[in-house]
């Protein structure tokens, strides 16, 4: 091989492997609050699965569409908008005997890792921190879609993340056994680029 | 699956109770005739710390006003334990209520001074002189039920309070601790035998304050049903003249219960229950 065709087939390989980093560099999203949600189900007294949700909430996207694994997300709940469709329990929920909002207004979950399990699958790694405690968790990540809107034509992202915590783990006890340990969480996002 | 243990009412009321009415005559057992005597009140902290674990597992280290609470007591149940066995004078009682009044408004609050607004730095001071009334009360008629009465009514009316308007859990913590006075008490009514010496005051009214702390700064309990608990700092004065050991009990609890009635009454209608009957 001439000295013309290694310079070309070292240009080739450089331009290679530079184009799939140039293509990975996560962009920033901005969450479309009317069409997210974080959601939770528990136990109730074995008879029945309460279901609530959080009126509150914000949060940061980084989504690299080329390679989920590049991406990150942050988000922030505030705990007194806990709302289970029922004023006086809402309340209650809200008091010291469960998310403490007085002392503790955040519940934080920050991403420290993403791995890839399917075509758009993946295990979402990150930090939960509520009532001040932090602990490790792992949702189920499912890319629901990635493209333009079907009406502006904007390019926009979704995602359904699900998991169970143990709300003792994070020194939410009151009510134990009765109002179950277990509670199922599901965050869904809709987003696009900023 | 439950046990008896997770019943709120085995916790908070029948547990302490019997809890309390055991370890008192236990110690005097154990302790003997001199230290028996002085430090059989122990029962009432020792009781409730057990039974404020049932409510909520301690936690290391503590985040929450709540799990703060039991470190205070122990701390305070320290400091009567020290001062009941070496027989101290009373002005140093005092002196070791008022440290455990500042530390314990001092730790729950702390971090968050900058952020209390001109009513609640009007409370603060409000909660500390309630506390060391409280004390001097309880002290000058150690030898009588009068602040034993005090303390578990005003247990009472602060549980009461809770339930109705903040926290099922600070109900019962101070249901708790009114139960564990009680088992004290039933020894000592109609013959006294222990008084209610330090340990006991400083562990109790320790308790109290941080629970009023919380509910006052932490919660949406009414804080003009809290304050309406001040009269209790008076009960004593009912039937002063009354010098019989087994009626005068009878009239200061009287009077409690009428000024727990009248504040609960106004929690209750002030402020629509929260935390049960859904």
């Amino acid at each position: 091989m001439n000295v013309k065709a290694l310079f070309g087939t070292g240009l080739l390989a450089a331009s290679l492997s530079t184009a799939g980093i140039a293509q990975a560099a996560p962009v920033d999203y901005a969450l479309d609050m009317a069409h997210s949600a974080v959601v939770f189900n528990i136990n109730h007294l074995g008879f029945s699965n309460m279901f609530g949700r959080f009126d509150n909430f914000s949060g940061d996207l980084k989504f690299d569409a080329d390679n989920i694994e590049n991406s990150v997300i942050n988000v922030n709940i505030d705990t007194d908008s806990v709302n289970t469709f029922h004023g006086k329990r809402n309340e209650h929920l809200a008091s010291p005997d469960f998310f403490n909002a007085a002392e503790f207004p955040e519940m934080t979950f920050a991403s420290t890792k993403i791995t890839k399990t399917g075509d758009n699958t993946a295990k979402l790694e990150g930090d939960l921190t509520l009532l001040g405690v932090t602990k490790p968790v792992t949702l189920d990540l499912v890319v629901n879609g990635v493209g333009p809107h079907p009406f502006n034509k904007q390019p926009m992202a979704g995602f359904t993340a699900t998991g169970t915590v143990k709300r003792s783990e994070f020194g939410m006890n009151y009510g134990l056994p009765a109002i179950g340990d277990e509670v199922k969480l599901q965050i869904d996002v809709e987003a696009s680029p900023k | 699956m439950t046990s008896l243990l997770d019943n709120p009412a085995i916790q908070s009321a029948v547990l302490p109770l019997l809890l309390s009415l055991v370890l008192t005559g236990l110690l005097r057992l154990v302790l003997g005739a001199r230290f028996g005597v002085r430090l059989a009140c122990a029962s009432v902290a020792l009781s409730f710390l057990a039974c404020q674990a049932l409510i909520q597992a301690p936690v290391f280290p503590p985040r929450s006003s709540a799990q703060k609470l039991p470190y205070l007591v122990v701390a305070a149940t320290l400091q009567g334990l020290l001062i009941d066995s070496l027989d101290l004078k009373a002005r140093v009682q005092q002196i070791a209520m008022a440290v455990l009044a500042l530390a314990t408004i001092g730790w729950l609050l702390g971090g968050r001074f900058d952020r209390i607004d001109v009513a609640g730095w009007i409370l603060l001071p409000m909660l500390f002189a309630a506390a060391m009334l409280a004390q001097q009360r309880c002290n000058a008629r150690r030898d009588s039920l009068d602040g034993g009465i005090l303390l578990l009514l005003a247990g009472a009316g602060i549980g009461a309070i809770a339930l109705i308007g903040a926290s099922a859990s600070m109900g019962q913590v101070a249901f708790a601790l009114m139960a564990a006075i009680g088992g004290f008490l039933l020894w000592n009514w109609p013959t006294r035998r222990f008084p209610l010496a330090a340990t006991a005051q400083l562990s109790a009214i320790t308790a109290l304050l941080a629970l009023g702390t919380q509910l006052l700064f932490f919660t949406k309990a009414n804080g003009w049903a809290l304050l309406l608990l001040a009269p209790l700092l008076l009960v004593d004065r009912v039937g002063r003249n009354n010098t019989s050991a087994a009626l005068r009990p009878v009239l200061v609890t009287g009077a409690a219960v009428a000024v727990c009635a009248v504040a609960v009454g106004t929690a209750w209608l002030m402020v629509e229950p929260s935390t049960g009957g859904y």
